[in-house]
């Protein structure tokens, strides 16, 4: 058997820990998108009105004169203050004409589009590298037109931008842990739970269910089946319980009245013949208790074969007179009527099962009628053709069950209150409620008023139906 | 003397039938596995065996399975703590002669190696007679002396089944199983009934009584002396 706590998973199997991972994780990765796309969005936004500045400078400029071009130049780079307008007119194999650019900056494809590339400045002022944006154009005859604008405070201000949403990146990330940790701490509390709710079952405390949540998820389907599997458990234990029970008190019975006749023979007998009666007596009480065994032995081996290889077509109206002939002596010795009845139809009496386990059953239950209905009495033994299909059905006159007894019955050894004096081993209806389970069959018990009737039904039951007593009320 | 060989490996089990087939007059030996069982089985002249079904070293029906493979034909009975029906059918399947199902009264060991001992009549015969009673078996109608018996005819092959068993002790278990084959056990007197019955009709108040009641065991049809 599985120890609980011996096979309990290390935290970094737990089920717990991947769902908080993999939730921890899905919210870092949202995070970070949703930050990059700011990022991109703030670079767009400030870049857009510098190109088309730029774009609408370079359309403007390029069909008009080199000198209205280089005047042009020098209206914008004169008045600078901030020195960040770029401009340069170069002839076709890039020697400067004018403006304030040393050369066309390498990497700017000349396609009139914007870029940001190195340029080198080179003015009254000096000479210097910068990071601009600059868009190159060819003019139709073959010189080189370059507007450019320093973007360094751009950059500086995107760079800003950048290092304020990588700031806000830890806290999210750390928001996403605690939010991954808590969903796993969730399904782990959930799943120690169910644990240890497991575990006192399996310390045989098995009335003891495993906990539902309102939730309805798959988790909670499969705690459902795992309960109504307790449920038949549990019934099954009790009920092999009780049967411990039963047979502990139907052997002593018998073995202490053994027990007792044969010390009695023992310490009074005076001749042989007390004695001989005594263990004579003895006798008959050890094979009483025999009796109970081979009984019980009989019903496990009707209930474990699950096989039907045996099954085959049986002629109902065939077996009620069988029964009806081995049992006709037992009737008249009694004092009683066993009448006999076959239904019309016979196609109906056909049906498939195992014919002595269903001889056996039909038998015992017409001897069971005949133990309890009293001299005078009568009891009825028939095949009938009912709209779900054939029936067997023996009735008696004796003193019924009661219907709150009816349930009980059908347990091992049990003998109504009615009904301890009469003899017995009180396994009989077991056999029969074993035979009808193993053929599907339908067993009601009913009111005959007085009396009680017994009835096969030799259809196949519901799966879902209840397994074997249908204790039903006249309606 | 009848020689009986028992292969059972439970002590106390053996211990009993031993003790309980002496006393009845056979001469009874013991193998307590097997192996030897097989062995001694095959090499000794016995009248009966009596099998374990569970043994160590050896199965009880292959035992039975082997020496029936080498022609050896000497009568087995199976003993079984198995009831199952599967059981009994492999049982007699693979050459066993009957299977009792433990626990078994000694009476009924007994009187199942006495039916072994004494293979029913000849079924060629078509009139059994058993001191004045008479069967015709073809005409299925019984006589005591000139008195025509009016019997049913499950009490007709009861009385046959006896019949050829004249003397021996037929339990109430042979008889449930082998006239009517069934093989439960009703909760009433059922065959005690069925007997008595047959009985009233075969042994009027002034006849010598043909069928005995054995007590505690079962019925014995005696011609009288």
């Amino acid at each position: 058997m599985l120890d609980a706590s011996s096979s309990r998973p290390t935290f970094l199997h737990t089920t717990g820990f991947r769902w908080g991972v993999v939730v921890a994780s899905i919210l870092a990765i949202v995070v970070v998108l949703l930050l990059a796309f700011v990022y991109w969005q703030c670079t767009t936004a400030l870049l857009s009105p510098l190109d088309s500045a730029l774009t609408g400078i370079a359309t403007d400029l390029a069909p008009r004169p080199t000198a209205q071009i280089l005047s042009n130049f020098a209206d914008h780079t004169d008045y600078d203050p901030r020195r960040v307008k770029l401009r340069g007119l170069f002839d076709a194999v890039g020697k400067r004409i004018g403006g304030n650019l040393a050369a066309v900056p390498p990497g700017l494809v000349l396609d009139g589009a914007p870029h940001t590339v190195e340029a080198v400045r080179s003015d009254a002022r000096g000479t210097d590298t910068e990071t601009i944006r600059g868009v190159a154009e060819r003019l139709p005859d073959g010189r080189i037109l370059v507007i450019g604008r320093n973007i360094d405070e751009l950059l500086g201000f995107l760079g800003r931008i950048g290092g304020i949403l990588l700031l806000a990146l830890l806290p999210a990330v750390l928001l996403c842990i605690g939010g991954g940790a808590l969903a796993g701490l969730r399904a782990q509390r959930r799943l120690t739970i169910l644990r240890r709710a497991a575990s006192r079952i399996m310390a045989g405390h098995l009335a003891e269910r495993l906990p539902v949540h309102a939730r309805g998820d798959d988790l909670d389907q499969l705690v459902h089946i795992v309960n109504r599997m307790l449920d038949e458990l549990e019934t099954l234990v009790h009920d092999l319980k009780g049967v411990g029970d039963d047979i502990a008190h139907d052997l002593r019975t018998p073995l202490t009245f053994v027990r007792a006749r044969l010390e009695r023979g023992r310490d009074h007998a005076t001749t042989r013949e007390e004695l001989g009666t005594a263990v004579e007596e003895a006798i008959a009480g050890i094979d009483q208790a025999l009796d109970v065994v081979v009984a019980l032995l009989r019903i496990a081996e009707i209930e474990h074969s699950r096989r039907h290889a045996g099954f085959g077509p049986m002629d109902l109206g065939d077996i009620i007179a069988e029964v009806g002939e081995l049992y006709a002596p037992i009737a008249e010795d009694r004092g009683l009527r066993l009448v006999l009845h076959a239904a019309a139809v016979a196609e109906v009496a056909q049906v498939a099962g195992d014919r002595d386990l269903l001889f056996e059953a039909v038998a015992n239950l017409v001897d069971n009628a005949m133990k309890f209905t009293p001299a005078g009495g009568q009891v009825t033994l028939e095949v009938d053709a009912t709209p779900r299909g054939a029936a067997i059905r023996v009735t008696d006159t004796g003193p019924g069950i009661p219907l709150q007894e009816r349930e009980n019955v059908f347990r091992r050894f049990y003998r109504s209150d009615k009904s301890r004096h009469t003899d017995g081993v009180g396994l009989g209806l077991n056999l029969v409620a074993a035979v009808v389970n193993l053929h599907g069959f339908v067993l009601r018990l009913g009111d005959n008023d007085p009396g009680c009737v017994v009835e096969i039904g030799c259809w196949q039951r519901e799966a879902e139906a209840k397994v074997v007593v249908a204790a039903e009320a006249e309606a | 003397m009848t020689r009986v060989f028992l292969i059972e490996d439970d002590e106390q089990t053996a211990t009993e039938i031993v003790a309980d087939m002496k006393l009845r007059g056979f001469e009874i030996e013991r193998a307590a596995d097997g192996v030897t069982g097989l062995a001694r089985a095959r090499d000794e002249a016995w009248d009966v065996l009596l099998v374990d079904r569970m043994l160590p070293g050896l199965d009880g029906l292959a035992i039975i399975e082997t020496l029936r493979n080498q022609q050896n034909r000497t009568p087995a009975l199976v003993l079984s703590a198995l009831g199952g029906v599967d059981d009994r059918v492999r049982g007699l399947r693979s050459g066993g002669d009957d299977y009792v199902t433990k626990p078994f009264a000694l009476a009924e060991l007994a009187a199942r190696v006495e039916a072994l001992l004494r293979r029913p009549v000849d079924t060629r015969e078509t009139v059994l007679r058993v001191g004045p009673l008479e069967l015709d078996l073809v005409a299925r109608k019984a006589a005591r002396g000139t008195r025509a018996l009016d019997l049913l005819p499950r009490e007709f092959k009861l009385l046959e089944y006896m019949a050829r068993r004249e003397g021996q002790i037929v339990t109430r278990a042979m008889l449930l199983q082998d006239v009517w084959n069934y093989r439960f056990i009703p909760q009433t007197n059922l065959i005690d009934v069925h007997l008595s019955r047959l009985r009233r009709k075969v042994d009027l108040p002034h006849e010598a009584q043909l069928i005995v009641n054995v007590r505690g065991v079962g019925y014995r049809l005696n011609a009288p002396p």
